[in-house]
């Protein structure tokens, strides 16, 4: 039932390790301002971002392709920024697939960072300020270790997630081996060349994988994420 | 901006010009309206003193520099514009100040020595931005001495969490004094503690005036810890604030609305000397040497175990010799801190005895009969103790 790797599958298991490594650090990078600022703000745009950013979750991701791909084609600013930047094209690459990635997965790194930011009592911040902490001295020596747990899951989230998309990937990446085709769409191949033991030994790994991962999570506190601040361990 | 006269009931170097909080405060919010022309001078413990609801902590908040007023407004601390009516104003960080609250700010993941090091680390980035004006850092506590003084150094590895009450504050104040403020704002920091707890704090803060020679505002409604902790007091009212008066003159003063009332009083931390089960009484050593008699109760009570004492003023009078001849069993020496009288000719006196406070109530008749004073040696009389539940 079970056929061993291919070269060319084991290739793809490297790209999805690598799409969803990448991906996750620039994740972190965007997600941990964004929540910041969504937590602590009152502006009245507020909502307007907070809707944009869950609309993933409910988007089907080919819409979300279909919109990136019409926004990489080469005649367009953002293709025409991309390619004087890195003389390179955005669709069917690997930095197009970051780029998707990152949209995608957004909301799977900034709502439990959020949520974990908001349980921070505003006084303790306040308090600290008084004793002379600076607003940057303020997340490094509050924020970050209070929501220590929050960050561990959101970025467990942010890879696993990216690891397992596909709807993005076929619209905007296609399938080139070494570029653009991950797990999924090695997956997807195989069932379509009836290549079933192939596509039996692909899909027990990523299910192996998600329910792993899902395991490491849990076992992190991310059930617990939402009272992060004041369950901290001792 | 007027500027508002006090008068000293404790002898401390007056302040100069330069020296001191200057507010002139206006915010409207939500019908509620803040008005609030005041100086505060160094040195001094100061009481803003007014009901629930009447502004006096949004008022801290805005010297603090948490909340922003809505109108225009000044705030000079030590020549130093805190905030200018065009809105510019300082940032928090940026202003010398410690705040304690009811509400616990120790930091969570750092344990009791952490949250001190804490403070004591940025104590020093605070006073790097001052080196231009020639201040070198000269903290007046140090880890070592603030953990003694409050009682606290066998905390040093605890968790917040693992704290009580009362130890949580103990170190919160601990925690403002290091980091080396010009100013000290509380924000009812004893009102959400039970009784004992309440206690061991408003002891730590008595020792204020000792260790911090900074003005320090003290946000209350409670006239115990206004008797036993400020020297001036500032009533508000509605978004209104009141003249700065001395405390020994609030009682007296309409402004208050204040008046010693049957539950007035102190608690005195002690331990068990000895038993006297012939008689159903314990000996109590409270501070170094004195020996106070109460009646034992029903509680299991063994020798050497601390146990509180609580005292209402109403139960103590006052002698100026020591009657050998009364049937009061506990005639002790103390020393006249404080002489407050109220609109009913009710008169509070505050007494230092085995370095802890007592407060009795009597008349204004005999304040004047025996002519009371402050700093005058007398003799308490103490009628009535009631043996709190004792501390395991």
């Amino acid at each position: 039932m079970f056929e061993a790797l291919s070269i060319n599958d084991i290739a793809a298991v490297w790209l999805t390790f690598k799409l969803a490594m990448v991906s996750t650090g620039f994740l972190m990078l965007l997600g941990i301002p964004l929540a910041w600022w969504l937590a602590r703000s009152h502006h009245a745009l507020k909502p307007f971002f907070e809707a944009l950013i869950a609309l993933p979750l409910i988007l089907p991701p080919t819409v979300i392709g279909f919109y990136l791909l019409v926004a990489f084609a080469p005649d367009t600013w953002a293709a025409q920024t991309w390619r004087s930047l890195f003389g390179s094209n955005l669709a069917f690459s690997f930095s197009g697939l970051v780029a998707g990635s990152i949209i995608y997965s957004l909301p799977f790194v900034v709502q439990p960072l959020q949520s974990s930011y908001e349980k921070i009592p505003k006084i303790m911040l306040l308090s600290a300020a008084s004793l002379g902490a600076s607003p940057i001295d303020r997340f490094f020596s509050v924020v970050w270790p209070l929501s220590r747990r929050a960050t561990l899951a959101a970025a467990a989230l942010a890879f696993c997630h990216t690891a397992g998309e596909f709807g993005i990937v076929l619209m905007i990446g296609g399938s080139i081996p070494g570029e653009t085709q991950v797990l999924s769409i090695v997956l997807f191949d195989h069932v379509e060349s009836l290549n079933y033991s192939s596509a039996h030994t692909i899909a027990a790994l990523l299910l192996l994988f998600s329910f792993l991962s899902l395991i490491v999570i849990y076992s992190t506190g991310f059930r617990n994420y939402r009272s992060a601040a004041s369950t901290e361990d001792n | 901006m007027t500027r508002l006269a006090s008068h000293a009931s404790r002898k401390l170097p007056k302040a100069d010009q330069h020296c001191g909080l200057t507010v002139d405060i206006h915010s409207t919010q939500d019908q509620f309206k803040l008005n609030v022309s005041a100086q505060f001078d160094a040195r001094r413990i100061t009481a803003i003193y007014g009901p629930s609801g009447s502004g006096k902590s949004t008022l801290l908040n805005m010297i603090a520099g948490f909340n922003k007023p809505n109108r225009p407004s000044q705030i000079t601390f030590n020549s130093n514009q805190w905030l200018e009516k065009s809105g510019v104003a300082v940032a928090v960080h940026k202003r010398k100040i410690a705040y304690v609250t009811q509400f616990s700010t120790l930091l969570p993941h750092l344990t009791v020595k952490d949250n001190f090091l804490y403070a004591i680390k940025r104590a020093h980035k605070k006073t790097a931005l001052d080196a231009k004006n020639n201040r070198p850092f000269a903290p007046q506590n140090t880890l070592e001495s603030i953990g003694e003084q409050f009682n606290v150094s066998q905390l040093y590895s605890l968790f917040p969490e693992q704290l009580s009450g009362g130890e949580q504050q103990r170190v919160a104040i601990g925690r403002a004094l290091l980091s080396n403020p010009e100013l000290i704002l509380f924000d009812e920091p004893v009102s959400a503690l039970d009784e004992e707890s309440r206690e061991s704090t408003l002891t730590a803060l008595e020792k204020l005036h000792k260790l911090a020679q900074v003005p320090c505002l003290y946000v209350t409604h409670n006239i115990d810890e206004l008797m036993r902790l400020a020297d001036d007091v500032i009533p508000i009212t509605n978004g209104h604030a009141g003249q700065c008066i001395a405390v020994a003159d609030a009682l007296s003063n309409s402004a208050f609305s204040l008046s010693a009332n049957n539950s007035t009083g102190v608690i005195l931390e002690g331990r068990v000397a000895s038993i006297d089960n012939a008689h159903g009484l314990i000996r109590a050593a409270v501070g170094t040497q004195a020996d106070i008699y109460c009646s034992a109760g029903s509680s299991k009570i063994s020798q050497n175990q601390p146990i509180r004492l609580r005292i209402y003023a109403k139960d103590v009078s006052i002698a100026l010799s020591k009657a050998s001849d009364s049937s009061i069993l506990n005639i002790i020496p103390a020393t006249i801190t404080k002489i407050a009288c109220d609109e009913k000719n009710r008169t509070l006196i505050t007494m230092q005895c085995f370095e802890q406070t007592l407060l009795a109530a009597i008349t204004r008749k005999s304040l004047q009969d025996l002519s009371l004073q402050e700093g005058q040696h007398v003799f308490a009389q103490i009628k009535g103790i009631a043996v709190l539940s004792p501390k395991e």
